[in-house]
């Protein structure tokens, strides 16, 4: 019980500190890579603590529910009869709670991969047809006088631009554009996208997903502009941003400052990027934050599988430190551990014998049956 | 994943300079290939880019005819209107350059980037 409302917080911690954090941190900007993974980690870490809490509830529940019969597991529940019924429910909360979250995830993410993969299909269709190949750019020219650049990401992927586009920008600045737009396709941008779409619309008012998919679009600009401008120079890029944006129909919507203004602005100022040591450190974080509810959730989970599992004891102790030698003369059963029906004790010929053949003889079963023949002989 | 396919995109070149709904013999007849593919492939392939919402087809008494969906400049359009309108929630099919921006953010920048060139050819 205490691992389900310890994952339940972590939960609730994730989803409204550590977003806010998150948001309001100034690293990102410096590490935009190491961001994405963070926005990544953050999400799946709220819906794998959400998903293991309820798992936890259930086998908590399960073992204080349990006949009494079957009551040994290590956490020594109370067995009172009249616990069952509070029992069964939560357990069958936690199990139905489990299961509908996990269930929405894997089906918002595979439809948004799926719409994903369609309107990219769509778009290829188009692109072939309307479009013409330029294969000294490497890049499919769509003649029309609106000034825009993008790619459209995956195996089929491929860089579009218009012909207004091209008419905007010098060498060095369509240079700068290709190197942005290869940087998405390079990075897989598209695969944290659709991910972190999937997941927004799997939690829909849940701040904490939609914070992570706006951030992790702007975030993936980021990156991309920062490989372009190592290739390009930072000026350059700011240089092909302003040039499109003047070419394109000015947009009086975009009123109080755009995210492609900030991103002007950034490669103007110059952002020194963060360290190695602390992207080191941001990344055993991530793991951290990552790894922290299987890890608290693991104990408790794998107990109840071993208690269900009827015999749990000889399970329970490694075999191989009963087989190391005479020291052990016995599995490790405590007397509160005993069994209902005890297993056979032989004291004395087995402290005769373990001298001489200190592996075992047959009351523990070794895990190999080719180690057992060759043990007894 | 398919791409569209070399006849598929013939197909829609000859749909799309008819001047009017055409029966898929006389696709077939203006592909201009020698040889003409055979009937059964043109029919199938038009059928496929009826399916796809390519054309759009009106039975004409055994026969059908088609015509384009959309024309030429409707496709080249949206290719590039869907890419740069910021407001589409779009499924993460592509990841454009840059986005629209006001005039006033744009002159502030313009200003911004001039200052960093000077500072940058001054030299030290
Ligand atoms: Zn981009």
């Amino acid at each position: 019980m205490i691992v389900t409302l310890f994952l339940l917080g972590h939960a609730l911690l994730l989803a409204t500190a550590g977003t806010a954090a998150l948001r309001r941190a100034g690293w990102p900007t410096r590490a935009p890579r190491l961001a994405i993974a963070a926005w990544l980690a953050l999400s799946a870490s709220i819906v794998g603590s959400v998903i293991l809490a309820g798992l936890t509830a259930t086998t908590a529940a399960t073992r204080a529910g349990s006949v009494p019969g079957r009551c040994y597991g290590p956490m020594r529940w109370p067995c009172a009869p009249d616990t069952f019924s509070g029992a069964a429910a939560l357990a069958a909360t936690g199990a139905v709670a489990a299961l509908a979250v996990a269930a929405r995830v894997v089906g918002c993410l595979c439809a948004a991969y799926r719409t994903a993969a369609r309107e990219r299909r769509l778009l290829l269709d188009a692109l072939a047809l309307v479009g013409r190949t330029d294969a000294r750019l490497g890049v499919t020219v769509v003649d029309h006088a609106a000034p825009a650049a993008y790619c459209v990401p995956g195996r089929h992927g491929r860089i579009v631009v218009t012909s207004g586009a091209l008419a905007a920008l010098d060498d060095a600045r369509l240079a700068a554009v290709l190197a942005h737009e290869r940087a998405h396709m390079r990075q897989l941008h598209h695969l944290a996208l659709t991910s972190a779409r999937g997941l927004a619309r799997a939690f829909g008012p849940l701040p904490a997903f939609t914070t992570a998919q706006d951030q992790i679009a702007f975030l993936a600009e980021l990156a991309a502009d920062d490989a372009a401008a190592k290739r390009s120079g930072r000026l350059t890029v700011a240089e092909a941003l302003l040039a499109l944006a003047e070419a394109a129909p000015a947009d009086a919507m975009a009123a109080g400052g755009t995210a492609t203004g900030a991103r002007a602005r950034r490669l103007i100022t110059g952002s020194r990027p963060l360290g190695r040591t602390r992207i080191l450190l941001g990344l055993t974080a991530a793991a951290a934050v990552l790894t922290a509810p299987p890890a608290a959730a693991e104990p408790a989970l794998s107990a109840t599988v071993v208690a269900c599992c009827g015999s749990s004891h000889t399970t329970a102790t490694q075999p191989g430190h009963v087989l190391r030698g005479a020291r052990t003369r016995r599995p490790d059963y405590s007397a509160a551990d005993e069994p209902a029906t005890p297993l056979p004790r032989k004291p004395d010929l087995r402290s005769t014998t373990s001298r001489y053949r200190p592996a075992t003889n047959g009351l523990i079963i070794p895990t190999s049956p080719k180690r057992q023949f060759r043990l007894s002989k | 994943m398919p791409r569209f396919g070399e006849l598929e995109a013939s197909i829609m070149e000859v749909v799309w300079s008819a001047d009017k709904a055409i029966t898929v013999r006389d696709i077939r007849d203006r592909l201009g290939r020698e040889p003409a593919p055979a009937y059964n492939t043109v029919l199938t392939v038009t059928e496929i880019l009826h399916r796809k919402g390519w054309l759009a087809r009106e039975k004409h008494g055994r026969a059908f005819r088609y015509w384009p969906a959309g024309s030429r400049d409707d496709y080249t359009a949206q290719l590039v209107t869907e890419a740069l309108d910021s407001a589409q929630d779009r499924a993460a099919a592509l990841v454009r350059f840059m986005e629209k921006m006001e005039p006033g953010e744009m002159a502030e920048i313009r200003r911004a980037l001039e200052t960093a060139r000077d500072a940058e050819r001054r030299p030290r």
